[in-house]
């Protein structure tokens, strides 16, 4: 019942419907393109799964404002959407993860455009506790946890950290992510940032090599199995928290405070990072733990769009129209909260994004939009 | 002096009467022959004589077949234990798909018996009965299936023997084989008559007149006439035994 | 019979040549030849297809693959670690954890799967072995998702709470591979799903065979004094040994490569199981789960793509034994067997 109902949201992330879904994203493609010609004003966009939903969204809004531009949308995966971007068979491939130092160096032709703003919270189910009891975790312990040397509920760590729960005296089980994920992304950027152990020994990735625990293929089949399985812990992004209005815990962050994730305290961090000098115009360094802040919540990220530097005229002005219009009109609530983001915050945005226009389009700014 | 005797005897294959009012009896350690045409019911009588029948759908009869004495049709004959003391081979070899030691023991085994050498004594025994012992005593696990037809239908028969019946029928046991099959099986049955009844169906007028005893003739479901062998085959008294067996019909 | 069709034909046009034949009958045998070598041909065009296919799906997995073979060589097979963050990569786990559901699978199906067929082809009233046939033929072609759900909503709950719980307290108490930590998700509940998705394949295949046992077998066995149980039993089951290994083949290559119900219910984690209760991993569920990823990475993706090769050359393999054992089981008199395959 529980299952049926999750399974209904954010399409199917399961492999199988993830493949029905690109064959009929091709097929519309393939007749867009037939209706259209080859014309420039076809814009593929493919790869995060999470992204899918807000880019399915703004496809629709964006083609009624603009009927002379053709979107199709289909969910593959990052690293998909990222391979594909750079080699020319798809317009803008959709990320979880900014590029780091090594797929810098091989693609070399991608520029990032932060898009939307997604995080990652724990999870857990506890019996015996309350349901709005919050639990408190720092990076240390979460790790520790996460790599099997917590086993208990009640161990030591853990009790330090939330002196007034009353924790059982239950085996832990953690739930992780099957599939190659944002959220596991910006969920092990927290850990490697915060845990030496965790840095040597996994790191961050889409898809670790995760120690111990059991993997499930999409954040509905984690929420159903942390729900399901008494002593678990496991980690899902804001959608999932606000679609189920789930207890999730507060994490400690670079100033000390244990703050709780929401669109108000992941919209701080994301403010923060903007306005931060030090904070590069490419975007390609993470902001998970790197800001200072008493309500910044410390654990989220942007999703990027990555766009080919050598794309042709005409379509790199349609593909910055769409860039604008998705980073103003389209931050709205109603697009980004609604499919489980928090909307990036434009005015300190602004001086960045006109660098990285420059870059797609040598000599224009974001200001200079094509008519219509 | 009859083994089993036959009074009355009709049998149905649904609406149809198979079999009419047919008597007879099986006498001991001497063989029976059934001869008649194509259809005339010989092999459901045979097969009446030990419930084979009872698998076929709509099939029913009327009359009394007794074995020593004992209504077989009746509750204090299980079908089981009948066929045990009725034994049967059939028109085709029809060999399991087990060795040769294990085809001729699969009827002690199932009777539980589970001796090593009581098996091994009684399918030697029943395999020299069958005279097919010093053919295979070397390759007694070898498939049934890797023995020539005339030796895998001797098999079929010492399979038979190994569970000692009293009454052995024979359904045109030799009709698939070969001629020099055939006369081993034929010699095999003036051996095996001195211990047991036997009925053997045969479609061939001269393996009747060779190897049996006594010789009934059926035609159109009903027995015409029955008689010492050499009698029906030179004398008989019905005329329609004449016609058949100078060959003007059938 | 190439010489056969050939031999005429020469003769005949010589014979055309001189003008001593009769024109009708030379084109319309002329005529005759040429559709059959066409039709010769068109045959042998779909062998050819068929092995061409087979050639270009070895051929391109070795060249996608032959990164990390050559970088990992045959420790590829026995090293557990999989670190795609690290660029390590090796298989055992997924090995084993494809083992282990597959052995599961088997060892569920198979007897379910052999007492089922008995029930339809020798105990069930006609009537109710014609549903339940056509039923078992319907739950073959269930897409193997909504076995996966079922596993989920079902099973791992059953499991978590009452089958493994009692594992670990029976069996447990004297093994240690039984004395787990009862989660629901894992190996024991992927194989059971498996087994029942390669249930109606093997009972199926069963079923037919042992239809086709012919009936003087059956007969002979009654004739001895078998009761029913017995004749079942111990004459028509053996006779369909042949039929049975086949299905057990087949359903071992569906149980090996199932993806999208282990993936739902295995619990998708990159250990070797200890315990039947433990979860673990499956090649065609890492495939399903992290290919897209993989791409990103050259090395990554050889490694997956080498995991697929390995799995293709395993269904090879079991084949090829599958049909050697099948041969020395029969001894090579394959003579009145029944659905050998």
């Amino acid at each position: 019942m529980f299952t049926n109902r999750i399974l209904t949201r954010r399409g199917n992330p399961a492999g199988f419907g993830r493949l029905l879904l690109m064959l009929v994203v091709a097929l519309f493609a393939v007749l867009g393109m037939s209706r259209a010609g080859w014309s420039a004003s076809n814009i593929t966009i493919s790869g995060s799964s999470m992204l899918f939903p807000l880019e399915q969204v703004w496809a629709v809004a964006y083609m009624k404002s603009h009927p002379d531009v053709h979107i199709s949308v289909a969910s593959t995966g990052s690293g998909f959407g990222i391979a594909n971007a750079a080699n020319g068979n798809i317009t803008i491939g959709a990320s979880d993860a900014y590029l780091t130092k090594a797929f810098r160096k091989r693609y070399t032709n991608l520029v990032s455009v932060p898009i939307a703003f997604d995080d990652a919270q724990v999870i857990y189910n506890i019996p015996g506790l309350k349901k709005s009891t919050v639990l408190r975790f720092d990076g240390p312990t979460l790790a520790r946890v996460f790599l099997g040397d917590i086993r208990f509920w009640n161990d030591k760590h853990i009790r330090a950290l939330n002196p007034h729960v009353r924790l059982p005296h239950q085996k832990i089980k953690v739930i992780h992510r099957a599939d190659a994920s944002g959220t596991t992304f910006v969920f092990t950027d927290y850990l490697n940032q915060t845990s030496q152990e965790w840095f040597d020994k996994i790191g961050r990735d889409l898809s670790p090599a995760w120690p111990v625990g059991s993997g499930y293929n999409g954040s509905d089949a984690v929420v159903a199995a942390v729900m399901s399985t008494p002593g678990a812990i496991g980690y899902v992004g804001l959608g999932w928290v606000q679609e189920y209005h789930l207890t999730t815990a507060a994490l400690k962050n670079l100033d000390g405070y244990f703050v709780v994730g929401s669109v108000d305290s992941i919209n701080k961090a994301g403010f923060k990072a903007l306005k931060d000098p030090e904070f590069p115009d490419d975007f390609n360094r993470s902001i998970v733990w790197k800001l200072h802040g008493k309500d910044v919540y410390p654990d989220s990220n942007f999703e990027f769009w990555m766009v080919n530097t050598n794309l042709d005229g005409d379509t790199m002005k349609h593909v910055r129209d769409l860039m604008i219009w998705a980073l103003s009109t389209g931050q709205d609530p109603k697009y980004t909260v609604s499919t489980g983001f928090a909307p990036l915050p434009f005015a300190p945005l602004k001086p960045r994004l006109d660098k990285i226009v420059h870059r797609l389009l040598p000599g224009n700014t974001y200001n200079e939009r094509s008519p219509g | 002096m009859a083994r089993m005797s036959v009074e009355k005897f009709f049998a149905y294959y649904g609406e149809n009467a198979a079999l009419k009012n047919v008597t007879l009896e099986v006498p001991d350690q001497q063989v029976l022959a059934l001869i008649g045409p194509s259809g005339c019911g010989k092999t459901t009588f045979l097969r009446s004589l030990n419930r084979m029948n009872d698998f076929v759908k709509e099939f029913s009869i009327e009359g009394l077949v007794t074995l020593d004495g004992v209504d077989i049709y009746s509750p204090d004959m299980h079908p089981v234990v009948l066929r045990r003391r009725v034994g049967m081979v059939f028109q085709k070899p029809n060999p399991f798909h087990k060795s040769i030691f294990e085809n001729v023991a699969y009827g002690l085994r199932i009777q539980g018996i589970r001796a090593k050498s009581v098996l091994a004594d009684n399918v030697e025994e029943s395999l020299r009965s069958a005279a097919l012992w010093d053919e295979v005593k070397d390759r007694l696990n070898d498939s049934a299936f890797s023995l020539s037809g005339g030796q895998q239908q001797r098999l079929c028969i010492a399979r038979a023997l190994a569970v000692e019946p009293e009454v052995l029928l024979l359904d045109e046991p030799a009709s698939a084989l070969d001629p020099i099959s055939t006369s081993r099986i034929e010699e095999l049955i003036q051996d095996l008559k001195t211990q047991y009844a036997i009925v053997i169906v045969t479609h061939n007028m001269q393996q009747a007149a060779r190897i049996s005893d006594q010789t009934a003739f059926f035609l159109l479901g009903e027995m015409v006439e029955m008689g010492e062998t050499s009698r029906i085959f030179t004398n008989p008294s019905d005329p329609r035994t004449e016609d058949y067996i100078t060959g003007r019909f059938g | 019979m190439e010489v056969d069709n050939v031999v005429p034909l020469e003769g005949t046009k010589e014979k055309a040549r001189t003008g001593n034949a009769r024109p009708g009958r030379v084109s319309s045998n002329t005529f005759l030849s040429r559709s059959d070598r066409f039709f010769g041909w068109s045959l042998q065009g779909g062998g050819v297809f068929i092995l061409g296919l087979f050639s270009i799906v070895l051929l391109i997995c070795l060249i996608e693959s032959w990164p990390s073979i050559a970088k990992f060589g045959f420790s590829f097979l026995w090293t557990s670690t999989w670190n795609p963050a690290h660029g390590v990569f090796g298989a055992l786990t997924y090995l084993v954890g494809t083992f282990w559901v597959t052995g599961i699978a088997l060892f569920i199906s198979i007897p379910v799967a052999i007492f089922s067929a008995l029930f339809l082809s020798d105990y069930a009233p006609k009537w109710l072995s014609g549903i339940v046939s056509t039923l078992m033929e319907m739950l073959a072609g269930i897409p193997s998702i909504v076995f996966g759900a079922f596993g989920i909503t079902f099973m791992v709950p059953l499991l978590r709470d009452h089958f493994e719980p009692f594992l670990a307290n029976t069996l447990g108490k004297k093994w240690d591979f039984f004395n787990g930590d009862p989660m629901g998700y894992g190996i024991l509940a992927a194989g059971i799903v498996v087994g029942f998705m390669i249930v109606p394949l093997v009972a199926t295949v069963t079923r037919d065979s042992l239809l086709m046992v012919p009936h003087e077998m059956v007969e002979a066995s009654y004739a001895l004094g078998a009761t029913k149980a017995e004749t079942v039993f111990f004459v028509k089951l053996k006779a369909v040994v042949p039929g049975m290994v086949g299905s057990f083949i087949l359903g071992f290559g569906r149980a090996v490569g199932e993806t999208m119900a282990v993936l739902l219910v295995i619990g998708n984690q990159a250990s070797i199981p200890q315990t039947i209760q433990d979860v673990g991993y499956t090649i065609s569920s890492l495939l399903a789960n992290t290919f897209t990823y993989a791409v990103i990475d050259p090395l990554y993706a050889a490694a997956e793509v080498e995991l697929g090769l390995i799995l293709l050359l395993i269904t090879l393999v079991v084949n090829t034994l599958g049909r050697r054992l099948l041969m020395r089981l029969m001894g090579g008199r394959l003579a009145g067997s029944v659905g050998g395959g």
